[in-house]
Protein backbone atom coordinates (compact mmCIF):
# COMPACT_ATOMS: atom_id res chain seq x y z
CA UNK A 1 0.00 0.00 0.00
CA UNK A 2 2.87 2.32 0.94
CA UNK A 3 4.50 1.58 -2.41
CA UNK A 4 1.37 2.52 -4.31
CA UNK A 5 1.02 5.80 -2.42
CA UNK A 6 4.68 6.67 -3.03
CA UNK A 7 4.33 5.82 -6.74
CA UNK A 8 1.25 7.99 -7.10
CA UNK A 9 3.01 10.84 -5.31
CA UNK A 10 6.10 10.55 -7.51
CA UNK A 11 3.99 10.36 -10.69
CA UNK A 12 1.99 13.42 -9.66
CA UNK A 13 5.04 15.42 -8.66
CA UNK A 14 6.54 14.96 -12.13
CA UNK A 15 3.60 17.02 -13.53
CA UNK A 16 3.10 19.25 -10.51
CA UNK A 17 3.66 22.49 -12.41
CA UNK A 18 1.72 23.45 -15.55
CA UNK A 19 4.42 22.12 -17.81
CA UNK A 20 5.27 19.34 -20.24
CA UNK A 21 8.08 16.89 -19.78
CA UNK A 22 10.31 15.61 -22.57
CA UNK A 23 9.73 11.94 -21.77
CA UNK A 24 11.81 10.63 -24.67
CA UNK A 25 14.18 12.13 -27.16
CA UNK A 26 16.38 10.81 -29.92
CA UNK A 27 18.76 12.79 -32.12
CA UNK A 28 18.57 16.57 -32.35
CA UNK A 29 15.86 17.82 -29.98
CA UNK A 30 16.08 21.45 -28.81
CA UNK A 31 13.88 23.58 -26.59
CA UNK A 32 14.07 27.39 -26.79
CA UNK A 33 12.65 29.83 -24.25
CA UNK A 34 12.65 33.46 -25.36
CA UNK A 35 15.33 32.58 -27.93
CA UNK A 36 17.64 30.82 -25.45
CA UNK A 37 18.45 27.12 -25.77
CA UNK A 38 17.46 25.16 -22.63
CA UNK A 39 19.12 22.05 -21.29
CA UNK A 40 16.36 20.57 -19.08
CA UNK A 41 13.39 18.39 -19.94
CA UNK A 42 10.70 20.84 -18.82
CA UNK A 43 8.68 22.57 -21.54
CA UNK A 44 6.45 25.52 -20.64
CA UNK A 45 3.77 27.27 -22.64
CA UNK A 46 5.53 29.57 -25.11
CA UNK A 47 8.67 27.42 -25.44
CA UNK A 48 9.63 26.35 -28.95
CA UNK A 49 10.46 22.68 -29.49
CA UNK A 50 12.55 21.84 -32.54
CA UNK A 51 13.10 18.26 -33.65
CA UNK A 52 15.68 17.81 -36.42
CA UNK A 53 16.16 15.29 -39.20
CA UNK A 54 16.04 11.60 -38.19
CA UNK A 55 15.11 12.72 -34.66
CA UNK A 56 12.11 12.24 -32.42
CA UNK A 57 10.69 13.51 -29.14
CA UNK A 58 7.86 12.59 -26.81
CA UNK A 59 6.18 15.38 -24.89
CA UNK A 60 4.04 14.30 -21.93
CA UNK A 61 1.67 15.93 -19.49
CA UNK A 62 -1.35 14.62 -17.57
CA UNK A 63 -3.92 13.50 -20.11
CA UNK A 64 -1.64 14.33 -23.07
CA UNK A 65 1.08 12.63 -25.03
CA UNK A 66 2.54 14.31 -28.11
CA UNK A 67 4.92 12.39 -30.34
CA UNK A 68 6.96 14.88 -32.36
CA UNK A 69 8.37 13.44 -35.57
CA UNK A 70 11.47 14.55 -37.44
CA UNK A 71 11.77 18.03 -38.99
CA UNK A 72 9.09 19.51 -36.76
CA UNK A 73 8.76 22.82 -34.95
CA UNK A 74 5.98 23.32 -32.41
CA UNK A 75 5.08 25.72 -29.62
CA UNK A 76 2.68 24.83 -26.79
CA UNK A 77 0.80 28.14 -26.75
CA UNK A 78 -1.52 27.40 -23.86
CA UNK A 79 -1.18 24.67 -21.30
CA UNK A 80 -2.84 24.14 -17.94
CA UNK A 81 -3.43 20.72 -16.42
CA UNK A 82 -7.16 21.16 -16.03
CA UNK A 83 -7.86 23.60 -18.84
CA UNK A 84 -7.58 23.75 -22.59
CA UNK A 85 -4.31 23.02 -24.37
CA UNK A 86 -3.35 24.85 -27.54
CA UNK A 87 -0.42 23.53 -29.58
CA UNK A 88 0.88 25.55 -32.50
CA UNK A 89 2.37 23.27 -35.15
CA UNK A 90 4.61 25.51 -37.26
CA UNK A 91 5.78 22.66 -39.52
CA UNK A 92 6.25 18.91 -39.47
CA UNK A 93 4.27 16.06 -37.91
CA UNK A 94 2.83 15.18 -34.52
CA UNK A 95 0.85 12.22 -33.19
CA UNK A 96 -1.38 13.16 -30.25
CA UNK A 97 -3.10 11.11 -27.57
CA UNK A 98 -5.50 13.06 -25.39
CA UNK A 99 -7.65 11.87 -22.51
CA UNK A 100 -10.29 13.83 -20.64
CA UNK A 101 -9.45 17.40 -21.58
CA UNK A 102 -9.90 19.95 -24.30
CA UNK A 103 -7.00 19.89 -26.70
CA UNK A 104 -6.47 21.99 -29.78
CA UNK A 105 -3.81 22.07 -32.47
CA UNK A 106 -3.37 25.10 -34.70
CA UNK A 107 -1.44 24.80 -37.95
CA UNK A 108 -1.27 27.82 -40.24
CA UNK A 109 -4.90 29.00 -40.29
CA UNK A 110 -6.40 25.60 -39.46
CA UNK A 111 -7.64 24.65 -35.99
CA UNK A 112 -8.16 21.06 -34.81
CA UNK A 113 -10.26 20.66 -31.67
CA UNK A 114 -10.71 17.43 -29.71
CA UNK A 115 -11.74 15.96 -26.39
CA UNK A 116 -10.30 12.56 -25.67
CA UNK A 117 -8.87 11.18 -28.89
CA UNK A 118 -5.84 10.05 -30.80
CA UNK A 119 -4.92 11.86 -33.99
CA UNK A 120 -2.07 12.78 -36.36
CA UNK A 121 -1.33 16.17 -37.91
CA UNK A 122 1.26 16.98 -40.58
CA UNK A 123 1.92 20.48 -41.82
CA UNK A 124 3.99 21.30 -44.90
CA UNK A 125 4.65 24.28 -47.15
CA UNK A 126 2.54 27.40 -47.18
CA UNK A 127 -0.87 25.91 -46.56
CA UNK A 128 -0.93 22.10 -46.88
CA UNK A 129 -2.05 20.19 -43.79
CA UNK A 130 -2.93 16.50 -43.39
CA UNK A 131 -4.86 15.09 -40.42
CA UNK A 132 -6.02 11.60 -39.51
CA UNK A 133 -8.01 10.29 -36.52
CA UNK A 134 -7.37 6.94 -34.82
CA UNK A 135 -9.89 7.25 -31.98
CA UNK A 136 -12.73 9.65 -31.18
CA UNK A 137 -13.63 12.66 -33.29
CA UNK A 138 -11.71 15.75 -34.37
CA UNK A 139 -13.35 19.01 -35.44
CA UNK A 140 -11.45 20.88 -38.18
CA UNK A 141 -12.01 24.57 -38.89
CA UNK A 142 -10.20 26.41 -41.65
CA UNK A 143 -12.53 29.40 -41.65
CA UNK A 144 -14.84 30.92 -39.09
CA UNK A 145 -18.17 29.15 -38.67
CA UNK A 146 -17.32 26.14 -40.88
CA UNK A 147 -16.42 22.97 -39.02
CA UNK A 148 -15.73 19.54 -40.52
CA UNK A 149 -15.99 16.63 -38.08
CA UNK A 150 -13.60 13.79 -38.82
CA UNK A 151 -14.40 10.37 -37.29
CA UNK A 152 -12.01 7.57 -36.37
CA UNK A 153 -10.31 5.82 -39.27
CA UNK A 154 -10.59 8.80 -41.61
CA UNK A 155 -8.42 11.68 -42.62
CA UNK A 156 -8.66 15.03 -44.35
CA UNK A 157 -6.39 17.18 -46.47
CA UNK A 158 -6.51 20.94 -46.01
CA UNK A 159 -5.20 23.43 -48.53
CA UNK A 160 -5.76 27.02 -47.52
CA UNK A 161 -9.40 27.21 -46.53
CA UNK A 162 -10.34 24.06 -48.41
CA UNK A 163 -11.02 20.88 -46.43
CA UNK A 164 -11.60 17.63 -48.33
CA UNK A 165 -14.30 15.18 -47.35
CA UNK A 166 -13.12 12.80 -44.57
CA UNK A 167 -11.85 9.56 -46.17
CA UNK A 168 -9.86 6.46 -45.23
CA UNK A 169 -6.79 7.58 -47.22
CA UNK A 170 -4.06 5.03 -47.93
CA UNK A 171 -1.39 7.09 -46.15
CA UNK A 172 -3.25 6.82 -42.84
CA UNK A 173 -2.65 3.05 -42.73
CA UNK A 174 1.09 3.59 -42.24
CA UNK A 175 0.85 5.80 -39.17
CA UNK A 176 2.69 4.48 -36.14
CA UNK A 177 0.38 5.38 -33.25
CA UNK A 178 2.66 3.99 -30.55
CA UNK A 179 3.45 6.53 -27.80
CA UNK A 180 5.36 4.16 -25.52
CA UNK A 181 9.10 3.66 -26.19
CA UNK A 182 8.99 0.43 -24.14
CA UNK A 183 6.29 -1.01 -26.42
CA UNK A 184 8.29 -0.66 -29.64
CA UNK A 185 9.54 1.77 -32.26
CA UNK A 186 8.02 5.27 -32.24
CA UNK A 187 9.43 6.70 -35.47
CA UNK A 188 7.83 6.58 -38.92
CA UNK A 189 7.79 8.67 -42.08
CA UNK A 190 4.36 9.65 -43.37
CA UNK A 191 4.00 9.01 -47.12
CA UNK A 192 2.02 12.01 -48.25
CA UNK A 193 2.72 11.92 -51.96
CA UNK A 194 -0.82 11.21 -53.09
CA UNK A 195 -3.71 13.17 -54.55
CA UNK A 196 -6.05 14.16 -51.74
CA UNK A 197 -8.24 16.69 -53.47
CA UNK A 198 -10.13 15.23 -56.45
CA UNK A 199 -11.79 18.59 -57.06
CA UNK A 200 -8.36 19.78 -58.13
CA UNK A 201 -7.84 16.85 -60.54
CA UNK A 202 -9.03 18.52 -63.71
CA UNK A 203 -7.24 18.37 -67.03
CA UNK A 204 -9.18 20.62 -69.39
CA UNK B 1 -35.33 19.33 -124.94
CA UNK B 2 -35.67 17.40 -121.67
CA UNK B 3 -31.93 17.63 -121.05
CA UNK B 4 -32.01 21.41 -121.64
CA UNK B 5 -34.86 21.77 -119.12
CA UNK B 6 -33.00 19.57 -116.63
CA UNK B 7 -29.84 21.68 -116.97
CA UNK B 8 -31.93 24.86 -116.50
CA UNK B 9 -33.54 23.37 -113.36
CA UNK B 10 -30.14 22.41 -111.89
CA UNK B 11 -28.77 25.88 -112.55
CA UNK B 12 -31.64 27.57 -110.70
CA UNK B 13 -32.47 24.98 -108.01
CA UNK B 14 -31.72 26.08 -104.45
CA UNK B 15 -28.36 24.39 -103.66
CA UNK B 16 -28.71 23.11 -100.09
CA UNK B 17 -26.07 21.16 -98.20
CA UNK B 18 -26.88 17.52 -97.67
CA UNK B 19 -26.81 16.05 -94.21
CA UNK B 20 -23.66 14.07 -93.54
CA UNK B 21 -22.93 11.01 -91.43
CA UNK B 22 -19.70 9.21 -90.66
CA UNK B 23 -16.70 8.74 -88.45
CA UNK B 24 -14.20 11.33 -87.31
CA UNK B 25 -10.80 10.75 -85.73
CA UNK B 26 -8.44 13.00 -83.85
CA UNK B 27 -6.14 13.74 -80.97
CA UNK B 28 -5.83 16.20 -78.13
CA UNK B 29 -2.82 17.32 -76.13
CA UNK B 30 -2.92 19.42 -72.98
CA UNK B 31 -0.17 20.84 -70.83
CA UNK B 32 -1.16 21.97 -67.35
CA UNK B 33 1.12 23.73 -64.93
CA UNK B 34 -0.29 24.22 -61.43
CA UNK B 35 0.94 26.87 -59.01
CA UNK B 36 -1.16 26.96 -55.84
CA UNK B 37 -4.64 28.11 -56.81
CA UNK B 38 -3.57 28.89 -60.42
CA UNK B 39 -3.35 26.49 -63.35
CA UNK B 40 -1.93 27.46 -66.70
CA UNK B 41 -3.31 25.48 -69.63
CA UNK B 42 -2.10 24.98 -73.18
CA UNK B 43 -4.36 22.87 -75.37
CA UNK B 44 -4.07 21.65 -78.92
CA UNK B 45 -6.56 19.56 -80.91
CA UNK B 46 -6.63 17.95 -84.30
CA UNK B 47 -9.60 16.28 -85.97
CA UNK B 48 -10.17 14.70 -89.32
CA UNK B 49 -13.80 15.72 -89.76
CA UNK B 50 -16.61 14.70 -92.06
CA UNK B 51 -16.26 15.53 -95.77
CA UNK B 52 -12.46 15.41 -95.45
CA UNK B 53 -12.31 18.59 -93.41
CA UNK B 54 -9.32 19.09 -91.14
CA UNK B 55 -9.83 20.93 -87.87
CA UNK B 56 -6.96 22.35 -85.79
CA UNK B 57 -7.11 24.25 -82.54
CA UNK B 58 -4.72 25.84 -80.08
CA UNK B 59 -5.72 27.45 -76.79
CA UNK B 60 -3.82 29.17 -74.02
CA UNK B 61 -4.98 30.58 -70.70
CA UNK B 62 -5.25 30.28 -66.99
CA UNK B 63 -7.61 28.92 -64.35
CA UNK B 64 -7.89 30.19 -60.80
CA UNK B 65 -9.61 28.22 -58.06
CA UNK B 66 -11.94 30.49 -56.15
CA UNK B 67 -13.23 27.91 -53.68
CA UNK B 68 -12.96 24.16 -53.29
CA UNK B 69 -15.79 23.77 -55.82
CA UNK B 70 -15.48 26.72 -58.17
CA UNK B 71 -12.79 27.81 -60.56
CA UNK B 72 -12.81 30.35 -63.30
CA UNK B 73 -10.53 30.85 -66.26
CA UNK B 74 -9.77 33.10 -69.20
CA UNK B 75 -8.40 31.80 -72.49
CA UNK B 76 -7.59 32.78 -76.03
CA UNK B 77 -8.19 30.25 -78.77
CA UNK B 78 -7.51 29.93 -82.47
CA UNK B 79 -9.23 27.38 -84.71
CA UNK B 80 -8.75 26.38 -88.31
CA UNK B 81 -11.47 24.49 -90.12
CA UNK B 82 -14.25 25.76 -87.88
CA UNK B 83 -17.47 25.66 -89.92
CA UNK B 84 -20.11 28.36 -89.65
CA UNK B 85 -23.46 28.45 -91.43
CA UNK B 86 -22.13 31.46 -93.37
CA UNK B 87 -19.44 29.21 -94.87
CA UNK B 88 -22.14 27.78 -97.20
CA UNK B 89 -21.51 30.17 -100.06
CA UNK B 90 -21.26 30.47 -103.78
CA UNK B 91 -17.68 30.56 -105.06
CA UNK B 92 -18.01 29.23 -108.63
CA UNK B 93 -20.40 26.73 -107.08
CA UNK B 94 -22.31 26.45 -103.81
CA UNK B 95 -20.42 24.59 -101.08
CA UNK B 96 -18.72 24.72 -97.70
CA UNK B 97 -15.92 27.26 -98.01
CA UNK B 98 -14.24 27.54 -94.59
CA UNK B 99 -10.87 27.06 -96.32
CA UNK B 100 -7.64 27.83 -94.48
CA UNK B 101 -9.12 30.55 -92.27
CA UNK B 102 -8.10 30.77 -88.58
CA UNK B 103 -10.88 31.94 -86.23
CA UNK B 104 -9.72 33.59 -83.03
CA UNK B 105 -11.95 33.61 -79.97
CA UNK B 106 -11.74 34.76 -76.38
CA UNK B 107 -13.47 32.77 -73.70
CA UNK B 108 -14.18 32.82 -70.02
CA UNK B 109 -14.81 29.66 -68.07
CA UNK B 110 -16.70 29.04 -64.82
CA UNK B 111 -16.56 25.43 -63.64
CA UNK B 112 -18.19 23.78 -60.65
CA UNK B 113 -16.67 20.57 -59.33
CA UNK B 114 -17.63 18.55 -56.29
CA UNK B 115 -17.41 15.01 -55.00
CA UNK B 116 -20.82 13.49 -55.46
CA UNK B 117 -22.88 10.61 -54.02
CA UNK B 118 -20.13 8.00 -53.68
CA UNK B 119 -16.40 8.21 -52.89
CA UNK B 120 -14.14 9.15 -55.80
CA UNK B 121 -17.04 10.27 -58.02
CA UNK B 122 -16.86 13.93 -59.02
CA UNK B 123 -19.64 15.97 -60.58
CA UNK B 124 -18.41 18.68 -62.91
CA UNK B 125 -20.39 21.39 -64.64
CA UNK B 126 -18.36 23.45 -67.07
CA UNK B 127 -19.64 26.71 -68.54
CA UNK B 128 -17.82 28.63 -71.23
CA UNK B 129 -18.71 31.86 -72.94
CA UNK B 130 -16.96 32.26 -76.32
CA UNK B 131 -16.67 35.50 -78.22
CA UNK B 132 -15.62 35.35 -81.87
CA UNK B 133 -14.87 39.00 -82.73
CA UNK B 134 -14.57 38.42 -86.49
CA UNK B 135 -18.11 37.03 -86.52
CA UNK B 136 -19.41 39.23 -83.70
CA UNK B 137 -20.70 35.96 -82.29
CA UNK B 138 -21.30 34.95 -78.69
CA UNK B 139 -21.65 31.29 -77.88
CA UNK B 140 -22.35 29.54 -74.56
CA UNK B 141 -21.07 26.02 -74.13
CA UNK B 142 -22.03 23.99 -71.09
CA UNK B 143 -20.84 20.53 -70.20
CA UNK B 144 -22.23 18.62 -67.23
CA UNK B 145 -20.42 15.37 -66.51
CA UNK B 146 -19.23 12.78 -64.06
CA UNK B 147 -15.60 11.76 -63.41
CA UNK B 148 -14.92 8.52 -61.58
CA UNK B 149 -11.41 7.93 -60.21
CA UNK B 150 -9.84 4.56 -59.50
CA UNK B 151 -7.19 5.25 -56.87
CA UNK B 152 -4.11 3.28 -55.93
CA UNK B 153 -2.20 4.41 -52.83
CA UNK B 154 -4.02 7.74 -52.84
CA UNK B 155 -3.10 8.40 -56.49
CA UNK B 156 -5.45 8.20 -59.48
CA UNK B 157 -4.70 5.19 -61.65
CA UNK B 158 -7.67 5.48 -64.01
CA UNK B 159 -10.25 8.14 -64.59
CA UNK B 160 -13.54 7.52 -66.41
CA UNK B 161 -15.59 10.44 -67.71
CA UNK B 162 -19.16 10.61 -68.99
CA UNK B 163 -20.14 14.06 -70.26
CA UNK B 164 -22.54 15.87 -72.53
CA UNK B 165 -21.75 19.22 -74.08
CA UNK B 166 -24.02 21.68 -75.85
CA UNK B 167 -23.07 24.73 -77.92
CA UNK B 168 -25.73 27.43 -77.75
CA UNK B 169 -25.47 30.40 -80.10
CA UNK B 170 -26.47 33.55 -78.22
CA UNK B 171 -26.20 36.22 -80.88
CA UNK B 172 -26.60 34.32 -84.14
CA UNK B 173 -28.28 31.37 -85.81
CA UNK B 174 -31.79 32.10 -84.50
CA UNK B 175 -31.06 30.61 -81.11
CA UNK B 176 -30.92 26.99 -82.25
CA UNK B 177 -28.48 24.47 -80.83
CA UNK B 178 -25.32 24.60 -82.93
CA UNK B 179 -23.52 21.50 -81.74
CA UNK B 180 -23.79 18.65 -79.23
CA UNK B 181 -21.22 16.15 -77.96
CA UNK B 182 -21.83 13.01 -75.89
CA UNK B 183 -18.53 11.80 -74.50
CA UNK B 184 -17.25 8.59 -72.90
CA UNK B 185 -13.56 8.94 -72.06
CA UNK B 186 -10.98 7.13 -70.02
CA UNK B 187 -7.67 8.50 -68.82
CA UNK B 188 -4.84 6.29 -67.65
CA UNK B 189 -2.57 8.08 -65.18
CA UNK B 190 0.75 6.67 -66.36
CA UNK B 191 2.62 8.58 -63.65
CA UNK B 192 2.36 11.89 -61.80
CA UNK B 193 2.91 13.89 -64.97
CA UNK B 194 1.60 11.89 -67.93
CA UNK B 195 -1.94 10.76 -68.58
CA UNK B 196 -3.40 9.31 -71.76
CA UNK B 197 -6.54 7.61 -72.84
CA UNK B 198 -9.10 6.93 -75.54
CA UNK B 199 -12.01 9.20 -76.33
CA UNK B 200 -15.30 8.06 -77.76
CA UNK B 201 -17.97 10.60 -78.60
CA UNK B 202 -21.17 11.05 -80.56
CA UNK B 203 -21.26 14.45 -82.23
CA UNK B 204 -24.06 16.36 -83.91
CA UNK B 205 -23.83 19.72 -85.66
CA UNK B 206 -26.54 21.89 -87.13
CA UNK B 207 -26.25 24.61 -89.74
CA UNK B 208 -28.83 27.12 -90.93
CA UNK B 209 -29.17 28.81 -94.30
CA UNK B 210 -27.03 31.99 -94.32
CA UNK B 211 -28.64 35.36 -95.11
CA UNK B 212 -27.09 35.40 -98.60
CA UNK B 213 -28.87 32.16 -99.43
CA UNK B 214 -32.21 33.22 -97.95
CA UNK B 215 -32.18 36.55 -99.83
CA UNK B 216 -31.40 34.85 -103.11
CA UNK B 217 -33.72 31.85 -102.89
CA UNK B 218 -36.38 33.10 -100.51
CA UNK B 219 -36.39 30.12 -98.24
CA UNK B 220 -34.27 28.53 -95.54
CA UNK B 221 -32.84 25.14 -94.64
CA UNK B 222 -31.32 23.40 -91.64
CA UNK B 223 -28.61 20.84 -92.24
CA UNK B 224 -27.36 18.26 -89.77
CA UNK B 225 -24.05 16.40 -89.50
CA UNK B 226 -23.73 13.36 -87.26
CA UNK B 227 -20.51 11.59 -86.50
CA UNK B 228 -18.87 9.06 -84.25
CA UNK B 229 -15.62 10.50 -82.94
CA UNK B 230 -12.65 8.31 -81.98
CA UNK B 231 -9.69 10.05 -80.45
CA UNK B 232 -6.68 9.91 -78.19
CA UNK B 233 -6.10 12.33 -75.35
CA UNK B 234 -2.66 13.04 -73.88
CA UNK B 235 -2.06 15.22 -70.83
CA UNK B 236 1.17 16.48 -69.29
CA UNK B 237 0.45 17.98 -65.86
CA UNK B 238 3.03 19.50 -63.56
CA UNK B 239 2.65 20.91 -60.06
CA UNK B 240 4.84 23.32 -58.12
Amino acid sequence: MKTIIVSVFLFSSAFAADSYRLAFKRGQVEVYRQGKLLSGDEVLAGDEVRVGAQSLALLKAPGESIKILENTILIPREYKKSATTLIELKSGSIVNQVKGKKFRVRSKDVMFGVRGTSFFVHSKGESDVWMCVQEGMVDVAAEKGKVTSVPAGKGVFIKGKTITKPKPFAWTRDINWNQDPAAGELQFKPKLDGVYDLNGEFYD
Amino acid sequence: MISILFAFFLAHAAPEPRSAYGTETGGEFRYLSRYGQDSFLFESKFRNELENGDYRQVMLGRYRRLTNQWRWGAFVQSEQGLRWSEDWMNKDRWGWQEGERWDTSFLIDATYRSEFLIPNLVLEWKNRLYWYPAWDALQWRFRPGLNYFVLKNDRPLWQFNAQVEYYLPLTYSQGHLAEAWYYLNALWHVNKQWKLGPMLAWRERWFNAPDEFKERFGHSWRSRQKSLYLGLSVVLAESE
